[in-house]
Formats: structure tokens, sequence, C-alpha cells
């Protein structure tokens, strides 16, 4: 899949979840595997660093993000 | 073609009557004592002479006091007879037999002899106490019948699920239907790049891999475990096998919808690379 799933917990950096190909949307991925109540964004996955030097500072701007592509737990 | 009856029809002949003729004529008068035939109707007629010789004749059609007869009926013979002997309608063996109403089959049941050749011509089997009980039960949908005993029945659920497993060829099959995996197969796995943009190369029962931070991922199944007892093994490495450093994956506490994982350098600190295998057995 071209895409990721975006999401950030508090004091920790930027989670990025790699979908695969097992029957479900990338919406009911990121509901089933992004934990309950946490907001993800569905993102190309060229947008997403390819250095992972600062790995630990990735921080999602969320203001820019606009609304969530949806919520974890949330079917 | 029915047989026509009246009660007390009797007369004597008018005229003497040959072997050889067709009708015959009653004593004037008394000829509506007889039914009279229509479209096939029919009805017997026996001629007895004073010396008791008789014959049984079939009468087809009547005009007035003129009965037109067949005869020489049921294995009698056709002879002379004198004005003055008796001409009455007597219940006949055929007539009796045709009197049966019903179909040929009906008539082919209606001679058997006891209940045994009645069932013969029925097609039928003999009372039996296990049909009997059978028969006695209440059926409803998704219901199988089940024996309790010597004919002794009962009911009990069969639903639409476990049809799909009774019709499965063998155990293979059925643990398909089950969803049951075995023991010796791997319930998941997946084989993933753990460097710049993390992807998967390919992977089973497993819907995605979050990368959390530098060598930590969480491995998250399609299809949750049951328990969390199962085995979790695997390997990374990051292509080189010309030098000796290298690195090993730390597994985290195992849940039922997925696994934490880490990878751990030479120098003990979090690690990514570029081959990263897990495998996970059990669990189901």
């Amino acid at each position: 899949m071209d895409s990721r799933i975006v999401y950030q917990l508090p004091d920790q950096p930027t989670a990025v979840l790699i979908p695969c190909e097992c029957g479900l949307t990338l919406e009911q991925i990121g509901q089933k595997d992004v934990p309950d109540g946490v907001p993800f964004w569905i993102v190309p996955a060229d947008s997403i660093p390819t250095g992972r030097t600062f790995r630990d500072a990735w921080e999602l701007d969320v203001s820019s993000m606009g609304e969530p592509s949806g919520f974890g737990g949330a079917a | 073609m029915p047989v026509k009856l009246n009660n007390n029809a009797a007369s004597r002949l008018a005229s003497s009557l040959t072997a050889g003729a067709t009708s015959l004529s009653v004593t004037p008068g008394e000829g509506s004592k007889f039914p009279t035939p229509t479209g096939g109707d029919w009805f017997p007629v026996t001629l007895l002479k004073s010396s008791g010789q008789f014959e049984i004749t079939r009468c087809t059609a009547r005009a007035g006091d003129v009965l037109t007869v067949t005869r020489g009926q049921e294995g009698t013979a056709a002879i002379p007879f004198d004005a003055g002997d008796r001409v009455e309608l007597r219940i006949t063996a055929a007539a009796f037999a045709e009197y049966i109403q019903g179909s040929a089959f009906f008539k082919t049941l209606a001679d058997d002899a006891d209940a045994a050749t009645a069932r013969a011509t029925l097609g039928a089997q003999a009372s039996d106490a296990t049909l009997t009980a059978l028969a006695g039960l209440v059926t409803a949908a998704n219901q199988m019948i089940y024996s309790t005993g010597e004919d002794t029945f009962a009911m009990t659920s069969l639903t639409a699920f476990a049809r799909t497993l009774l019709d499965d060829a063998d155990a293979a099959a059925a643990r398909v239907t089950l969803g049951v995996v075995d023991a010796a197969q791997c319930t998941a796995w997946v084989n993933f790049n753990g460097t710049g943009v993390v992807y998967i190369r390919h992977s089973y029962n497993v819907s995605s891999v979050t990368d959390i931070n530098t060598g930590r991922y969480n491995v998250n199944f399609s299809s949750a475990m049951v328990n969390t007892n199962y085995v979790t093994s695997g390997s990374c490495g990051d292509g080189d096998t010309t030098t000796s450093s290298g690195r090993f994956v730390k597994i985290g506490l195992p849940e039922t919808d997925g696994a934490g994982i880490c990878i751990i350098s030479d120098a003990g600190s979090f690690a990514d690379t570029s081959h990263i295998s897990l495998e996970f057995f059990g669990g189901k």
C-alpha cells in the first residue's frame, strides 16, 4: 500500500502504521490498530521522512493535518 | 358405466323368446318397474323358467315394455324361454363388482383379501414403532431428530453454522470451517524493512506494522489470537554477511491483537534494520 496511517500519543513520537493487504480498508485498519480514541490520518507513504536519525523527534503538526481520517477503536 | 338398480323390478315375458333374440317384452304396463339405462348404463336381468333353468342377461336399454338385452352373461347360456317365464332384476356378481364406485386402482384395492395384500397393492409398509415415534415429533426450522433410546426420539438445534461443518469431507476441511489452525502451522508472520520509509514485503494474518520509534515496532494481527500463549520468533539483519556485528530481536509482552518487538544493536541500543522477519505459532 502506498499509504500510511499516522497518529501520535502524548509524550511519544509520531507513530507510523504500515498497512498490509489484509482485506480491510485503510480506515478499518486505522480503527482497528490505532489505540482507542486516538485520531489518525491517512497520508501518502512518500510524505513520511526517509531519514530516521531523529526518529525520536517526529511530531505531527495536527493544526495542518485537517480533519482526522478516523479514530482508533471507532468501528 | 354405472349399474342402474330398481327395487322389486320383476315381470314376466309377454311372448316367447328365442336363444338368439336380443330384445324381450314384459307384461304390458310393467316395463316401468325396470330402470331406463342410457349412455352405457345397464342392469342385470335374470330370465327364469318354471323348471328352474335361468339365464343372466344384461339390459342396456328399455323402451316402454321392451328391454334390449345381451344374452348369456356371467357364465350362463342363452336358451329359449316361453311366454310367462319370469323376468327379474336380480343383483349378480358382475353387477355388484361394477357397483363398487371408484377408479380401476381402487377396485384392485377393494378386492384385496387382507391388510398385508392391501399394503402390497398400495406399496406401503407395515406399521412400525420407529416410524410411529418419528411421526409424533413436531419439527421446526433448524432442528434435527436424534434418538434417545429404542424407538424414542427428540429434537435438538441444528444451526446453519453446524450444517456447514457437517458437510465437511475431512478433518482438514472441518478445521477450515471452524477457523482452527493446525498447531504446526504459523498463525501469523511478517517480513518488513525497518529502515527509511518502513514497508512490508509480505505478511500473513497481519493487518499492519506500527513504526513506533527507532527499532521499535508493533505487529497487529488481522485476526486476533484467542490467547497470548503463542510463540514468537524472529530474526533480523541488514543483509551484510561480511561483518560479525549484528542485531537481535527482542519481544515484548504478547497481546491477543498484536505483539511488540524491538531490534537491539550490538551496542545495546534500539536500531533500525532492513530485514526483520517475525513468525507466530499457536494462539488460536
